[in-house]
């Protein structure tokens, strides 16, 4: 906790470091333009939201504190921009995704594959993460899905590569499950015979839930791709501020 | 009024986006996904192995102790082995000298009741050679036709280890001797409990039961020889008594005419005889006179013995007072102290009891008349299932000595001149109460009395 307070602290003096000094001469090195800068100048601060349970990618603590491998990512940008995210923590995705469509916040951590493109723009990808076979540990390698088509595989609700997944293949009767932590522990506990997850997220939470009658069987064709999802609109939250 | 223009955003994001390097990017990521995962080597296998190992050498280790164990064990048990070997053979060596020296004939059967084996004394009872029975049947050899029947029964109750172990039946010799055996048969008996043959042990009892028999009738010849001893003696005695009855009876008459017509001379011609020839003809009147006694007393011994005796209860203490007011009616002037109990009760015959207690009384009446004063007691008590009656005096008494012969007929002890007496009312006195099977017998001292008893059995036969 006292490592995590002092993290934190060292996080926002970066914070106010950056946008107060460091933030003008980056702007050169992005090659912003005229009208970028001067945005930035305007608009400091930005509303953002995320997963609040997609760790090792994000997720929302209980205090309400954004982290994970998109939130890095993010103090990596407000280094080279100045630029603040103010976090509008959710309890759920879909509050996330619904806060997204309602134009409730700026930016969405989104997957490149998303249903919600009439909404938001997307960023260019900046990590990507192959969609891995989960199964028991006694399964041997699994080529494709396709071989194991008839065994009772789950995707985690709400995902958009599931959307996809679904879609190349309408003859498997794909499971849903509610998360990653629900999937897991059905393909354990042998509810289910495999989970389509990504990589990352499967093998972090494997190791914090202790799971060690699970495995890696093999890999699928897809990946996802994040990338921020931003507001197409202009933002009528702070519209209704001014 | 001012709205974000969050394309211009976008495309900031995308330049910061590119901004951001591999190494960057990698750093993050082994933060989050890296670090989670600590090596571990896998101990499984050599563990496994270890295990195994483990589990061998204390296989053998173990199995080297339980052999080890398992030949000390077989060493012991081999020695054992043989000192029961040992004393196997000298059991074995043992049961065939009694079996060659048995004088019983040993026999082994198989279930078909055929000779399996045979010993010397066999051949001796039986006269047949081992090897002309081996294997035969015993209907071909020792068993006549008259035992047959008996034999198979016993023979099948062996089969069904159900009994014959004793049996006595007749058997027959080579030579056609037809004998008498005892047979002593046990089943021998396998370990699924089966019966596999019989072992029989015979004694040729041919001898012996006829030395029994004749013994036998020796004996009875011999109970018979006495009875019929018994039977006339009793005859005899029978006889000889009515003879004596008859000769006492047939004396009286003679008897009477020498006591009277002495008596006629006494009186008629006393005053023609000397004082000598008084004399003689005085003593043979007394004689006479002592020999009708003795002749009626011997008449009256003869007629208790004869008597058909009588039963009912008696109550000898009113017989013994009535006695003891007659004797002292009799002579008034003499000082008695009479000590008579009361209610002294016996069963038998009462005429004959009132006759012992007259004879009882009337010796302590005449042996204590020396005394100046008589003392006569009478009592009685119970004893080992009798009823013991006595009459005791402080009169002459008399010596132990000769106490066997107060009840015999014709003894005395005592002068006729001190006392008069004929010598048969004590021999009386036994014959009564030897009848229904009680005693008499008498306890004295010379000159301090005497005490006589009798006793009879509570329940007469």
């Amino acid at each position: 906790m006292v490592t995590k307070k002092i993290y934190l602290i060292s996080l926002s003096l970066l914070l106010l470091l950056s946008t107060a000094s460091i933030a003008e001469p980056l702007s050169e090195k992005l090659g912003l333009t005229e009208k970028e800068s001067q945005w930035l100048k305007e608009n400091p601060t930005v509303t953002f939201t995320g997963d609040p349970n997609w760790l090792p990618y994000e997720a929302f603590d209980s205090h309400g504190v954004y982290k994970g491998i998109v939130s890095e990512h993010l103090e990596q940008i407000t280094r080279t921009t100045g630029l603040a995210f103010k976090m509008s923590p959710s309890k759920t995705w879909s509050e996330s995704t619904e806060k997204a469509k309602q134009g409730l916040v700026d930016i969405l951590s989104e997957t490149d594959d998303s249903d919600l493109k009439s909404h938001l723009n997307f960023t260019i990808p900046y990590i990507s993460n192959p969609i891995i076979i989960a199964m028991g540990n006694r399964e041997n390698y699994v080529e494709s899905i396709t071989n194991i088509k008839n065994r009772k595989i789950a995707l985690i609700k709400d995902y958009g590569y599931a959307a996809k997944i679904r879609r190349k293949y309408p003859n498997i009767k794909f499971l849903t499950v509610d998360d990653i932590q629900d999937g897991l522990i059905s393909v354990s506990t042998g509810k289910v015979d495999a989970l389509l997850c990504t990589l990352a997220l499967c093998s972090y939470t494997i190791s914090e839930l202790g799971l060690n009658n699970i495995k890696i069987t093999g890999k699928t064709e897809f990946d996802t791709k994040l990338a921020f999802g931003v507001q197409k609109k202009s933002s009528s939250a702070s519209f209704n501020i001014e | 009024m001012y709205k974000k223009n969050l394309p211009v955003l976008l495309s900031i994001l995308n330049k910061a986006i590119i901004q951001i390097t591999p190494e960057q990017q990698q750093t993050i990521l082994d933060k989050w996904i890296k670090d989670k995962f600590v090596e571990k080597t896998d101990y499984t296998l050599a563990l496994q192995i270890v295990a195994i190992s483990i589990a061998l050498l204390s296989i053998f280790a173990f199995w080297n102790r339980r052999l080890s164990r398992e030949i000390n064990l077989r060493i012991t048990t081999e020695k054992e082995l043989t000192s029961a070997e040992e004393v196997l053979r000298l059991s074995h060596q043992r049961l065939l000298l009694h079996r060659e020296h048995t004088p019983l004939a040993v026999i082994d059967w198989n279930t078909n009741f055929e000779i399996v084996d045979w010993n010397h004394a066999a051949e001796k009872i039986f006269g047949f050679t081992k090897n002309e029975v081996e294997g035969r049947h015993i209907t071909e050899n020792i068993l006549p036709e008259s035992a047959r029947k008996a034999v198979d029964i016993v023979w099948d109750n062996l089969l069904k280890a159900k009994g014959g172990e004793r049996s006595s039946n007749e058997n027959i010799t080579k030579d056609g001797r037809i004998i008498q055996c005892e047979w002593y048969n046990t089943p021998l008996i396998n370990q699924d409990g089966k019966v596999i043959g019989v072992a029989s042990l015979v004694d040729d009892v041919t001898d012996r039961k006829r030395d029994e028999e004749e013994l036998k009738r020796t004996k009875n010849h011999l109970e018979e020889l006495v009875e019929e001893r018994t039977a006339a003696l009793a005859v005899s005695n029978r006889e000889l008594e009515s003879y004596s009855y008859s000769i006492a009876h047939d004396l009286r008459a003679p008897l009477r005419s020498i006591s009277g017509f002495g008596q006629i001379l006494q009186e008629e011609a006393a005053h023609k005889l000397n004082k000598e020839d008084q004399e003689h003809l005085n003593r043979i009147i007394n004689a006479a006179g002592r020999m009708a006694v003795l002749i009626d007393e011997i008449l009256q011994l003869a007629r208790l013995s004869q008597a058909v005796l009588t039963r009912s209860p008696v109550n000898l203490s009113a017989i013994a007072t009535r006695i003891a007011e007659r004797l002292s009616s009799a002579e008034p002037q003499c000082q008695v102290d009479w000590s008579l109990q009361e209610d002294i009760c016996v069963e038998g015959d009462s005429s004959l009891l009132e006759v012992v207690l007259e004879n009882y009384f009337s010796n302590a009446w005449k042996y204590s008349s020396k005394k100046e004063c008589r003392k006569i007691q009478f009592g009685g008590y119970d004893k080992d299932g009798s009823k013991v009656v006595f009459v005791k005096d402080n009169g002459a008494g008399f010596s132990m000595e000769y106490s066997n012969k107060l009840f015999v007929l014709f003894q005395r002890l005592h002068d006729s001149s001190q006392f008069e007496g004929s010598g048969v009312g004590l021999a009386s006195v036994s014959r009564i109460i030897q009848r229904p099977g009680g005693q008499v017998w008498a306890e004295g001292e010379e000159g301090k009395g005497a005490c006589f008893f009798f006793s009879l059995p509570l329940r007469l036969k």
